[in-house]
């Protein structure tokens, strides 16, 4: 049998047993020293390739799990914020499904301990019963559904030392059914305490990380039994539902909802019906008072036939000789107001016309409050004329038409009403509370429909009632027919497949710790290299004299490269064993050192046998391709070269590598040039992409200009100044590319570490300014309950307890929230839903805070905030968004989209108008507030404020504001201070990455060692003829030094020189901190590190003996 | 007297570490200016060793070595070296030039280890040897371009360009063909006088040692005078 490789036809048998003795020999016997070193450089390139793939691997498995473990069983899930809807409807979907399902009722709450001295704010309170533990992978059940008994997390349980059977305190709001910045709702908190003891610790498979939202860190939960929740927060209710896997029958997202569709019941969407006791007819209310739109229409879609109620609640009635305060008026249709009656009109009942003193055809003033942006309350006030005056009988007195308003109907006497608008005590006289016990909320006039809704229609709706007059019609079971759930917030999501889906996707360490060991897998693969290559020279001899015995140069090479096969598969092997140690190390470093980067520590190990594979291959490959490559350079020298050993010297300059050089030069100076002259960088990640390209190709004309200037050292044959020190730098020729890749390797280290080291983000010098990424505020604060005051009014600054002086100088800017995704450096999953403030454009105008890196062309640069007031169509809100959070968690661009749902189920889609560079508000989506209330009219309150402080006052601001809002569960940091924790993450980024370059560039200055013992220990004959001659130690030191001096300080300087220009733009931009001594002493260590390796490497090769160098014998 | 080697013992200690090897035993010499001596004897006899001692590279066991009534001995490293670069001129075997410089860079090179070289001078004598030689031609040639001849006689060059009392050979046609070595010889002989130096040339070749004023023997560590 034959067998016929690289051309050749030979019997296996024969010249296989010759090669493999061949191999055998050199590989084990003979060669095995200058083997190792090559072994070990594989060993090191292949384990911090492979190892940084694992990471990615290790990480990605770590993130996946968490989700796994945060889900357990649950595939799809129902959240609906603020609204509730009825525990059942879990059971009712579950039955049709025939699926698990869980009702949760889910909070967010503070916990405390220590009589209130620890304190932990942003906690889920989740109340769950045994179908939630049921979606657990492991199992827990409660042991005693008794009061006061508490699970929590682990998580929970290490910040606040916590052990079972320890106590705690959890503090939450009672629940509103009632929008919280409706008219007419109250502005304070029923806050309520619950005192619990903790029943277990849970872990992540027990759901104690239990998270709808696609994050890692987990959140602090605290799991109390559903029915002690919800007596606790006077509800009877849920707002969540969990829906497990289906098993075998696997349900879409569309069955689930259309379960919910079939199983929807009018109190699910907050409604519910009554019989009149006047009119006898059937109404329709909702615990929100307004009724939505959505429902309205679903009615008006039922062809139910129907009368709409519109009553509201006004500050006075005044006629030209009396008035009244604080009355009910109502829009009731037929009969009480007449269809031919003006909108200009307006019905007294008897009472309100003897109060008034009025009769018809008199004038009337109506002053009220309506709802202004947010919860401002806007008094104003209409005109009508008295139409008609009603008899207090009959159908004048229907008590039913006015709304159940928290604190207006539930109050006995007008003294004990809160209605959530300003009232005067005083002015409620005796026949006021003598009406309100005979009569209660009867209206004392009617209005018509149009006019009342003209008057008082809002956001949240401009009806309060629906009246049917056919009591026989299944009045629920039409509306229901025609209400889409998500149009009342109520759907489900795949929160399975989107958690998955957002780790899967999640940022790729292994690619990021690739591109941050980059530098070092190069460095131990040049090494590997050159190692080999100084192999390959010394056995130049041998080479010469097997080619001149008649092998051919590609069977040389073969055999080389064969025995190099031998050489680098153990060694590869052995990288990937040293890569599962580099792994551990990283992981051990991200949990530890760089917590910073991934929050709570979650990882885990995870080997893919493919990630191994792929680690050998391309290791493998890449070594080999090197190797290659130099055995052809070695196949190119002459027979007679080889075998007089002049292989280790360029005996001649090569013209063509002189001209691509020059070529290079050119063509690289010419790019720079173009690039910097022609490109408009801007500001931001465009300028530093840009200088970040011209720089490398700085860097690369150094280098081509580099060998350039061996080569010029090479041919000059004209006896220049001949020192010593010139002589040292004259042998840097003799092997043009040892040194031009020790200068190589020196240079792109210290390329890339300062380049990367100067967009450190250092010490928040500026923060002051308004451009800064602070806005120039003093403080951020973030709260679990919605503030629902207005802090920058007198009733703001007397709740806060301001002096006249404070209440003068601070200013604050109040943010909505809706909770989404966290998007920041926090957070590594991939964010498709981040959470979205609702700022006040004009107040971040007329600051001209912060600053835009990026806007779209037909935004006003002058006025950018002021672009996201104007919706851009139906549906399409502009939208701000952080730079770093646009670019490295979202992976969008200005232009681009993000898809949310409106509070009504409408598709919403937030259009990305322009970027802000590192700013406080990393983490949101910034969208004007008006759009915010119109698109989520039930998310109440503010929940995020910046506030302006003078230094002056900032003690005593912070004590006031930590004071007040501590039960609303307030977390208050300086506005620098969070930029700082931003910082910190990018910081420990570069850090890794500084600390990896920085290992590169030992690797290099090692490399530079061995080249240099290497080297010294070749020339020996030349530096003991140099003693015989005459030269003491100290000169022979100094020529030897003089050459790599000269090397380490042409690869710094052609580094450095090219960072530089990389980096210009951070130097130059205002408010940046470059880290410019960081800089200096990494450059400093470079050259004392270099300086150092080449003085104990000729010290080391000098102490031996170098007369036997010159005997004959 | 130029130089005397007076009573030279060299010996290394034995692997067995009972009894030393004695290279040379007792050795004495005494070279005037203007002498020209081979020394030969078989391979490893002790002939480098004994150059290399009065060539102030390797030191005595015991025994005295005054190069110009001056005791080596006495002397530190860089006296030593002083001595080396000023007193003595060294050619080996291998030429041992630097591959990077040129023929004249090679020749000056030992200028450089001066505290003041006086670097015109010296480029002055340099080329005044090369044309010697019959190398002037070849000023800026690389060794890579030279033969080994020609080679061997840059390291001649080099070896006097300091004007040494003292010229010490070290098998300098080793690596040369017969009439390359016949050459050399000859030249060394020719600078030998016109320099008026002293010339101890260590060689394998009975026919070159023949070329000399004087030969000597050396066998079993002891030195004795042939012719």
């Amino acid at each position: 049998m034959y067998l016929s490789l690289a051309g050749w036809t030979f019997t296996p048998g024969k010249i296989t047993a010759m090669l493999l003795h061949y191999i055998k020999n050199s590989f084990l016997f003979y060669f095995k020293r200058q083997h190792l070193p090559v072994i070990l450089g594989t060993a090191l390139s292949c384990g911090i390739l492979t190892g940084a793939l694992i990471v990615g691997d290790s990480v990605s498995y770590s993130l996946r799990q968490t989700t796994l473990n945060r889900l357990g069983k649950t595939e799809y899930a129902l959240y609906s914020g603020e609204r509730y809807f009825r525990p059942e409807l879990a059971d009712e979907i579950g039955a049709d499904l025939q699926v698990q399902t869980a009702p949760v009722l889910q909070l967010s709450g503070i916990v405390m301990t220590g009589g209130g001295e620890n304190r932990l704010n942003n906690v889920q309170i989740n109340g769950v019963d045994d179908r939630f533990w049921a979606m657990a992978s492991k199992d827990y059940s409660w042991p005693d559904s008794s009061a006061n008994l508490a699970a929590i997390n682990a998580r929970l349980a290490r910040k606040l030392a916590l052990h079972v059977n320890d106590e705690l305190v959890v503090r939450l709001n009672k629940i509103e059914y009632f929008p919280l910045d409706a008219p007419f709702a109250q502005d304070t908190h029923n806050n309520v305490a619950l005192r619990v003891i903790v029943g277990a610790i849970l872990d992540e498979r027990q759901l104690g990380s239990f998270n709808l939202k696609n994050t890692q860190a987990p959140p602090f939960n605290v799991f109390i039994p559903l029915t002690t929740l919800q007596n606790a927060v006077a509800t009877d209710k849920a707002n969540m539902i969990l829906v497990a896997e289906s098993g075998d029958s696997h349900w879409q997202l569309e069955n689930v909802n259309q379960a919910l569709q079939n199983n929807l019941q009018l109190a699910d969407a907050g409604l519910l019906l009554r019989t009149t006791a006047v009119t006898n007819k059937i109404e329709l209310l909702s615990t929100r008072i307004f009724i939505e739109p959505a429902i309205i229409s679903s009615v008006q879609q039922s062809g139910l036939d129907y009368q709409p109620v519109f009553t509201y609640f006004v500050n006075q009635l005044l006629s030209t000789k009396s008035s009244t305060p604080y009355s009910f008026i109502s829009a009731p249709g037929l009969p009480l107001t007449p269809a031919t009656m003006p909108d200009s009109c307006i019905i007294l009942n008897q009472w309100a016309a003897d109060d008034l003193q009025a009769r018809i055809g008199d004038k009337l003033t109506l002053n009220y409050y309506v709802l202004g942006t947010g919860r401002d309350l806007l008094q104003q006030q209409a005109g009508f004329t008295v139409y008609k005056i009603l008899p207090m009988q009959g159908i004048a007195l229907d008590r039913d038409l006015m709304p159940l308003i928290p604190g207006l109907a539930d109050a006995d006497n007008c003294r004990d009403w809160e209605p959530g608008v300003p009232i005067d005590l005083d002015k409620i006289r005796k026949k006021d509370e003598d009406y309100w016990d005979t009569w209660r909320g009867v209206p004392k006039a009617y209005v018509t429909l149009a006019k009342a809704q003209e008057l008082w229609g809002n956001r949240y709706g401009n009806l309060t009632a629906l009246r049917f007059s056919n009591l026989s019609a299944a009045i629920d079971s039409a509306i229901l027919a025609n209400v889409k759930p998500q149009s009342v917030g109520l759907f489900f999501t795949p929160v399975r497949q989107e958690g998955l889906f957002a780790s899967d996707n999640a940022q790729d360490f292994g690619g990021l710790f690739l591109g941050l060991s980059f530098f070092i897998i190069i460095a131990a693969l040049v090494l590997t290299g050159l190692l080999f290559s100084f192999g390959l020279e010394n056995r130049a001899t041998e080479t010469g004299l097997l080619l001149g015995l008649g092998f051919t140069t590609r069977r040389v090479k073969f055999m080389f490269f064969i025995e190099f096969l031998a050489v680098a598969i153990p060694g590869t092997l052995a990288g990937l064993l040293f890569g599962i140690l580099y792994n551990q190390a990283v992981l051990w470093g991200l949990g530890t050192l760089w917590q910073d980067v991934v929050g709570e520590p979650l990882l885990m190990l995870h080997i893919v046998p493919r990630t191994l594979l792929t680690g050998f291959m391309v290791n493998l490959v890449l070594i080999s391709c090197i190797i290659g490559f130099i055995l052809y350079k070695q196949s190119l020298k002459s027979v007679t070269d080889l075998q007089r050993g002049l292989s280790r010297y360029t005996t001649l300059a090569s013209s063509r590598s002189t001209l691509i050089s020059w070529l290079v030069a050119f063509g690289s100076l010419t790019g720079v040039t173009v690039i910097l002259l022609l490109s408009n960088p801007g500001r931001g990640k465009e300028a530093a992409t840009i200088f970040f390209a011209a720089g490398s190709l700085l860097l690369l004309a150094a280098l081509a200009g580099c060998y350039i200037f061996l080569s010029r050292l090479h041919r000059n044959n004209r006896q220049s100044s001949l020192t010593l020190a010139n002589l040292g730098i004259m042998n840097s020729i003799r092997n043009k590319k040892n040194s031009l890749v020790i200068i190589g390797l020196l240079a792109t280290g210290i390329f890339m570490v300062i380049g990367e080291g100067a967009n450190r983000h250092g010490t928040l010098l500026n923060a002051e300014k308004r451009t800064s990424g602070t806005g120039g505020f003093a403080f951020w604060g973030e709260t679990v309950s919605p503030v629902l005051h207005n802090l920058n009014d007198e009733n703001g600054y007397t709740w806060l307890n301001f002096t006249a002086d404070e209440a003068s100088q601070v200013q604050f800017v109040q943010c909505r929230l809706k909770e989404g995704d966290e998007a920041s450096c926090l957070n590594l999953n991939m964010v498709k839903q981040p959470r979205i403030l609702g700022i006040s454009p004009r107040e971040l105008d007329r600051r001209a805070a912060f600053t835009f890196v990026k806007t779209l062309p037909h935004i006003d640069s002058a006025h950018p905030w002021l672009a996201l007031s104007k919706p851009l169509g139906e549906n399409i809100i502009p939208a701000i968004v952080d730079q770093t959070v646009l670019t490295w968690n979202l992976y969008k661009e200005i232009g681009d989209t993000l898809y949310y749902q409106s509070e009504n189920g409408d598709s919403l889609k937030l259009y990305i108008i322009g970027s802000l560079a590192n700013s406080v508000f990393q983490g949101h989506v910034l969208i004007a507030d008006s759009l915010f209330t119109a698109k989520f009219p039930t998310i109440g309150g503010t929940k995020v404020f910046l506030a302006d402080v003078p230094d002056s006052l900032r003690a005593s601001v912070e004590k006031k504001l930590n004071f007040t809002l501590q039960n609303y569960g307030l977390e208050l940091a300086t506005a620098p201070q969070r930029l700082a924790t931003f910082h910190k993450i990018e910081n420990t980024y570069l850090s890794i990455f500084l600390m990896l370059g920085g290992l590169g560039l030992l690797l290099g200055s090692i490399g530079l060692g061995i080249v240099v013992i290497r080297n010294v220990l070749e020339r020996r004959a030349e530096l003991a003829l140099l003693t015989a001659i005459g030269f003491t130690p100290r000169p022979i030191y100094k020529y030897i030094m003089s050459e790599y001096v000269f090397l380490l300080v042409a690869g710094i300087a052609a580094g450095t020189g090219a960072a530089l220009l990389s980096i210009l733009p951070v130097l130059f931009t205002p408010g940046s901190q470059p880290p410019v001594l960081s800089i200096i002493i990494t450059i400093m260590s470079l050259f004392a590190c270099g300086f150092l390796w080449i003085y104990l490497a000729i010290k080391l090769a000098l102490r031996q003996q170098l007369l036997p160098a010159l005997r004959n014998e | 007297m130029l130089l005397q080697v007076n009573n030279i013992m060299k010996s290394y200690p034995a692997a067995d570490n009972r009894s030393a090897l004695i290279i040379l035993n007792n050795v004495s010499l005494a070279v005037d200016t203007g002498d020209s001596i081979a020394i030969v004897g078989p391979s490893g006899s002790g002939k480098s060793t004994l150059l290399n001692i009065i060539g102030a590279l390797d030191k005595p066991t015991s025994g005295q070595v005054l190069l110009n009534d001056r005791d080596l001995s006495g002397l530190n490293q860089d006296q030593l070296a002083e001595v080396r670069n000023r007193e003595i001129g060294f050619i080996f075997q291998q030429h041992h030039l630097l591959p990077q410089c040129t023929l004249l860079e090679n020749v000056l090179v030992p200028v450089l280890a001066q505290k003041r070289p006086d670097l015109n001078a010296a480029r002055a004598r340099a080329l005044q040897l090369i044309a010697q030689v019959g190398l002037e031609e070849r000023l800026h040639h690389r060794p890579g371009q030279l033969s080994g001849g020609e080679c061997q006689r840059v390291a001649v060059v080099r070896a006097l360009l300091n004007r040494p009392k003292l010229l010490l050979a070290d098998e300098p046609t080793g690596s040369l063909d017969h009439q390359s070595s016949l050459n050399l010889v000859q030249l060394l002989n020719a600078l030998q006088q016109n320099e008026q130096l002293a010339l101890i040339m260590v060689t394998h070749s009975r026919e070159l040692a023949e070329k000399m004023a004087c030969i000597y023997h050396l066998q079993d560590g002891h030195l004795h005078r042939e012719k």
